[in-house]
């Protein structure tokens, strides 16, 4: 693993993780201060969970002269538009680079809500450097405490190293992939099921991604119902509802409240929902401990954060939403793995349980085969 | 016509480029070249000897106000018919200037007829290359050679030398060492050395006037200037 790459394919950069963390802290409005267009998609997609997202629409003019005044503007004009409670001013580019200071503005608009202030800028390594810059400003607005903002850096770095090891930053280059054909990894699961081989099923998701990835458990737990072989099947799940921001807390609660009205038990509660870089190593010290001699997993959300050591002989199938996830999966020794596309435009703005298309998939052969 | 001489004049700020490139302009118009003087610095006083004293709106207060510029608005008739724009910029500290020459220089190239017309062009560029925007005339392919403005002084030397290294990087003729002499002892000698080590040629102010360079004793009034015949 070479730390020095340079990688070349497109992924999420420093702002748009700023933004997403805005949003965990609950910020009513997030303010863009640099170009139109900057971070544009996922600036939309945080509008569908809720948040409204602005721009101080820097300009030719903007960037020479500077922004402050264009920053004050904005923020006289959101505080009267949408009377928030909390907002965040996240640096892009181009006015990182003219050295703007956000700062100044904020005071002298002098509104009466606090601001979370995110000189930040898209040209970090590790776009999680973007997370910890949001979460040091709101440390220092009293937005979260000393002990969460420990933990949350500890989660980053290990979230930096999963990506290095096996994930998307792992190579120069990896080519995007729909991965294989969920019909045919739906009928091995099926045939698994009916031949009495017993699975886990794991969830390590990422936040709000739960959503989609819960549902894939509890297609399996319907199938292997209708099987006669729930008794084969053993949850895990990271859905620890005390555990991460309060918007992250907020998801666990939903997911574990659907989950349980479905009739699915998780068997082993591995985490938090932020806590799918580390949670693996309880996934890993749980297999050792009591499921090593089970027969196939299936493995949703970051199965890359999931070791080797102790599922190597098992028949694995993994469920990312990364297609660029699909090659180091393959290499890692997972035999089937999936992608479901378009996966986290969904499970934004929901607070219930979304069907995934492998879960569709699934249900679909089932009734076919039984 | 003869083929125009675009130049454009570097140095530590407050050496002298401005009161250099204005007098240059001068002379040459005097002796009947048309010649246009634009600066870069956000001051915008380059010019402001040759207009008598009068400050001249800016490319970029105007695109500030968002008008729709045009070359009347900004180009300025001084002594002795020498044509004078000013880019413009942000206050110290604030904005970016380097961008602000980009701007305000296309702007310039789109709405002016005058500066293709001229004999001479010369620009006026601040203080040290600090960041892309600063050797936009010559990357924008307005500025065909370089003149670098220096003292005996330690410091202005070594400006000049980060100024010479700039443009070695991206090929740009460097015309000459311009001494403007601050008393220094042996600073003729020193600026000399100076220009021989970076294989260029080297004048003072005087020279400029008596025309010949450093070491070499030309007799010409100014390669620029005289290339123009």
């Amino acid at each position: 693993m070479d730390k020095n790459i340079t990688i070349i394919h497109p992924r999420p950069s420093s702002i748009v993780a700023s933004l997403y963390t805005l949003r965990d802290l609950n910020v009513d409005v997030a303010v863009l201060h640099g170009p139109p267009g900057c971070s544009f998609k996922h600036a939309r997609l945080l509008e569908e969970d809720g948040i409204h997202v602005v721009t101080t629409a820097l300009d030719e003019t903007g960037f020479v002269f500077g922004g402050h005044d264009a920053l004050v503007n904005v923020l006289h004009k959101v505080n009267e538009m949408f009377k928030p409670k909390l907002i965040g001013v996240v640096g892009t580019c181009a006015s990182m680079i003219i050295g703007e200071e956000m700062h100044e503005p904020v005071m002298e608009a002098d509104l009466d809500v606090p601001v979370i202030e995110v000189e930040v800028h898209a040209g970090y390594r590790n776009n999680t450097k973007g997370v910890i810059i949001a979460l040091e400003s709101a440390l220092d607005v009293g937005v979260i405490d000393k002990t969460e903002f420990e933990r949350q850096r500890a989660l980053l770095e290990e979230a930096t190293n999963v990506e290095l090891r096996h994930g998307a930053a792992s190579r120069e280059y990896l080519a995007p992939s729909r991965g294989d054909v969920k019909y045919k990894v739906a009928q091995r699961i099926i045939e698994l099921l009916k031949e009495g081989k017993r699975g886990l099923v794991i969830m390590n998701a990422k936040k709000e991604t739960g959503y989609m990835f819960a549902d894939i458990t509890v297609a399996i737990n319907e199938v292997a119902e209708q099987l006669g072989k729930a008794d084969n099947i053993v949850n895990m799940a990271n859905i620890d509802e005390k555990l991460g921001l309060p918007r992250v807390r907020h998801h666990a609660e939903c997911i574990a409240n659907d989950l349980k009205e479905k009739g699915v038990i998780i068997h082993e509660n591995i985490g938090g929902l932020d806590e799918y870089p580390i949670a693996g190593n309880t996934v890993d010290q749980l297999i050792k401990d009591k499921y090593s001699n089970f027969d196939f997993a299936v493995i949703s959300g970051i199965p890359h954060a999931i070791p080797m050591d102790h599922i190597s002989n098992m028949e694995l199938i993994s469920v990312t939403n990364g297609p660029r996830q699909v090659l180091p999966l393959k290499e890692m020794g997972h035999e089937h793995v999936i992608v479901e596309i378009d996966l986290h435009p969904k499970t934004l703005g929901v607070n219930h349980i979304v069907e995934s298309e492998f879960g569709a998939t699934l249900r679909e052969v089932a009734k076919e085969s039984l | 016509m003869s083929v125009q001489k675009r130049i454009a004049i570097y140095g530590k700020g407050g050496i002298g480029k401005s009161s250099t490139a204005s007098n240059v302009a001068a002379a040459c118009a005097d002796e009947g070249y048309t010649v246009m003087i634009i600066g870069c610095d956000p001051k915008s006083d380059s010019s402001i000897t040759l207009l008598g004293g009068k400050r001249i709106p800016t490319i970029l207060d105007l695109l500030r106000e968002e008008k729709d510029v045009k070359e009347e608005d900004v180009v300025f008739t001084g002594y002795n018919g020498v044509k004078c724009v000013e880019v413009g910029g942000p206050e110290p500290g604030i904005g970016c200037a380097g961008r602000g020459i980009i701007v305000a220089i296309q702007t310039l190239k789109k709405i002016s007829k005058t500066l293709n017309e001229m004999d001479l062009i010369i620009y006026d560029v601040p203080g040290d290359i600090v960041c892309g925007g600063f050797v936009a005339p010559i990357r924008k392919g307005l500025v065909k050679e370089a003149y670098v403005l220096t003292s005996g002084e330690y410091m202005p030397l070594y400006a000049a030398n980060n100024i010479c290294r700039g443009l070695a990087k991206i090929n740009t003729p460097l015309s000459g060492i311009i001494c403007n002499s601050r008393s220094v002892s042996r600073e003729k000698e020193i600026v000399t050395k100076f220009a021989s080590g970076i294989h260029t040629k080297g004048t003072d102010r005087a020279g400029l006037r008596e025309g010949r360079f450093l070491g070499h004793g030309k007799s010409t009034r100014l390669q620029h200037c005289t290339s123009l015949s």
